[in-house]
């Protein structure tokens, strides 16, 4: 990886909650344009080290560069203004708001003019024509797979440059997370960069350029998607061979 | 008066004073949903806007603007207010936002205490007169008598209440709000500012109780420093009537609650009418403690 292809570099990164450090010095770079994944047992630190990127966990120490400028000491509004924009684990929309509410919302921090919010709108839908049917509906009434759509669409909608995403196959049927993954693969063709956390390590793996697996809040070990899937290590304890 | 003329004269007393519970009751509603937060400290931003009000009536009327006074003296009460509530919000409430839930409750009965003893200690102890701020003429039908100062009421918190509604539901900042009602952390990953929009909550809900203020003390004649207690008891029994965190709820609940009292103190005893608005309130909780329509209604904020 060279250094100026590199969208996001995390640096020695501790983080927890209060005096509980969850994260132990994590070292992370992500190139850009490229999908990585971070696969991890439960309770590794996967979900604190998105929450940490996103500024809701406060970094005790370490940096998070984001094309060049510091991020751990930013609000989490303004993280999303820079263009890193995470999809929460469990979908996490607003299930009292409409459909296109959700959706506006995501672009929630943009001066764009309306019309290009709305085109962007219109783009990113011919993506998720199930939410297109939907747009007046209230979100709480959408099914699992739907939620998870309008999740990663509204994210979408805030422009990111970094799209993060937290465990999207969670309590989905296969065949909606074969969706869910072929989606991932399509925002990745539109020129985002995107870090994937999964418990499924073998979908996560198969879809990454490059990928990473923490365990007790460090990385244990990293390498190309495709490396760590026939690694006997990773095989053995993720993906149950 | 007939049995029917009773009902009729008391159901409009009752309508007029639930206007001011509703525009209270907003208030407590809406930084209820938004910030999961009692601000027991409303009932003295009310009582607050009934003497700034007076005090902006008083000033306005020795000035130019006295032939049209009412549009400035609503409109100087509650920008007073409203920056009375973004005050409250950001000196007690902000530095608590991750304390445990009793801190914040403390810390609202604490200002309770501080602006009652300000006012008190300010405009003295004893009960001010309040002059009707418009020449009031009464319009009778049969036995039943409405006053143009219960029309006005009515008009500015029917007003009041249904640009409200327009914010909540379709600006910008509006729908942050329904979307911090529904979930805080998803709020703030879409970069939404928690912070912003939560004063933006304290800073309308103290507007409404500003004018709210402001249209008590015309329509009573009198204010004293410790009106906001009982009124802001009786608009937090409104908002649980129409289900805490519930914008059109507190709405129906506090017109709902001025009838109700209308009608006891008409048949019964104007004596009893606290008796009663408060009986409502342990009902309630005793019986459907999210309100009439707490858990049921679609849009909650």
């Amino acid at each position: 990886m060279n250094k100026e292809s590199t969208i996001l570099e995390v640096e020695s990164l501790y983080a927890g909650y209060g005096p509980i450090e969850i994260l132990k010095g994590v070292n992370v770079k992500i190139p850009e344009g490229k999908i990585v994944s971070l696969i991890g047992s439960n309770g590794a630190g996967k979900t604190t080290f998105l929450m940490t990127l996103s500024g809701l966990v406060r970094a005790h120490q370490g940096s998070i560069l984001f094309q060049g400028k510091e991020l751990s000491k930013c609000a989490p509004f303004d993280i999303v203004k820079q263009g890193v924009v995470q999809v929460p684990e469990g979908r996490r929309i607003f299930p009292h708001l409409t459909v296109e509410e959700n959706l506006d919302l995501g672009a929630y921090t943009r001066k764009d003019p309306k019309q290009e919010i709305k085109r962007d709108k219109e783009e990113w839908l011919t993506l998720f024509p199930i939410l297109q049917k939907r747009l007046k509906g209230q979100a709480g009434n959408l099914s699992g797979g739907e939620q998870q759509m309008l999740a990663m669409a509204r994210a979408l909608m805030a422009k990111p440059k970094l799209l993060l995403l937290d465990e999207p196959s969670l309590g989905l049927a296969p065949k909606l997370i074969e969706i869910i993954f072929n989606l991932i693969l399509k925002i990745k063709e539109k020129g985002l960069t995107i870090l994937l956390v999964e418990q499924n390590a073998w979908k996560a793996l198969e879809l990454a350029d490059y990928a990473y697996v923490i365990e007790s809040g460090q990385i244990q070990m990293e390498g190309a998607g495709k490396d760590l899937l026939v690694n006997p290590k990773i095989k053995n304890a993720y993906l149950g061979q | 008066m007939s049995i029917l003329d009773i009902f009729l004269q008391q159901l409009i007393n009752g309508l007029t004073i639930g206007m001011i519970y509703a525009l209270i009751a907003l208030g407590y509603t809406m930084v209820y949903g938004i910030a999961q937060l009692i601000n027991f400290a409303h009932g003295e931003v009310f009582m607050v806007g009934a003497y700034l009000g007076l005090l902006f009536y008083t000033i306005f009327n020795q000035t130019a603007l006295a032939s049209w006074i009412i549009a400035p003296t609503f409109l100087a009460t509650m920008i007073a207010t409203a920056l009375l509530g973004y005050l409250i919000e950001r000196c007690a409430y902000r530095p608590l936002r991750n304390a445990p839930r009793l801190a914040p409750l403390i810390a609202a009965i604490g200002i309770s205490f501080l602006l009652q003893n300000a006012v008190m200690l300010i405009a003295g102890p004893t009960d001010k007169s309040f002059p009707s701020i418009l020449t009031i003429q009464k319009y009778t039908f049969s036995h039943v008598t409405v006053t143009n100062l219960q029309i006005l009421i009515t008009v500015v918190s029917i007003g009041l209440m249904t640009g409200l509604h327009f914010f909540v539901k379709h600006t910008k900042i509006g729908k942050a709000m329904r979307a911090l009602a529904d979930d805080r952390q998803a709020a703030s990953l879409m970069g939404i500012d928690v912070n912003f929009v939560i004063a933006v909550a304290f800073i309308i809900g103290s507007a409404l109780a500003g004018a709210g203020g402001l249209m008590f003390g015309a329509y009573y004649n009198t204010i004293n420093f410790h009106d906001g207690y009982l009124a802001g008891m009786k608009a937090f029994t409104a908002a649980v009537l129409g289900g805490i965190g519930n914008i059109p709820g507190a709405m129906i609940g506090g017109v709902l609650l001025g009838v109700l009292e209308g009608l006891a103190a008409g048949y019964i005893s104007s004596q009893w009418k606290n008796v009663f608005a408060f009986l409502i309130l342990i009902l309630i909780l005793l019986f459907r403690p999210t309100g009439l329509f707490g858990a049921r209604v679609v849009k909650k904020v």
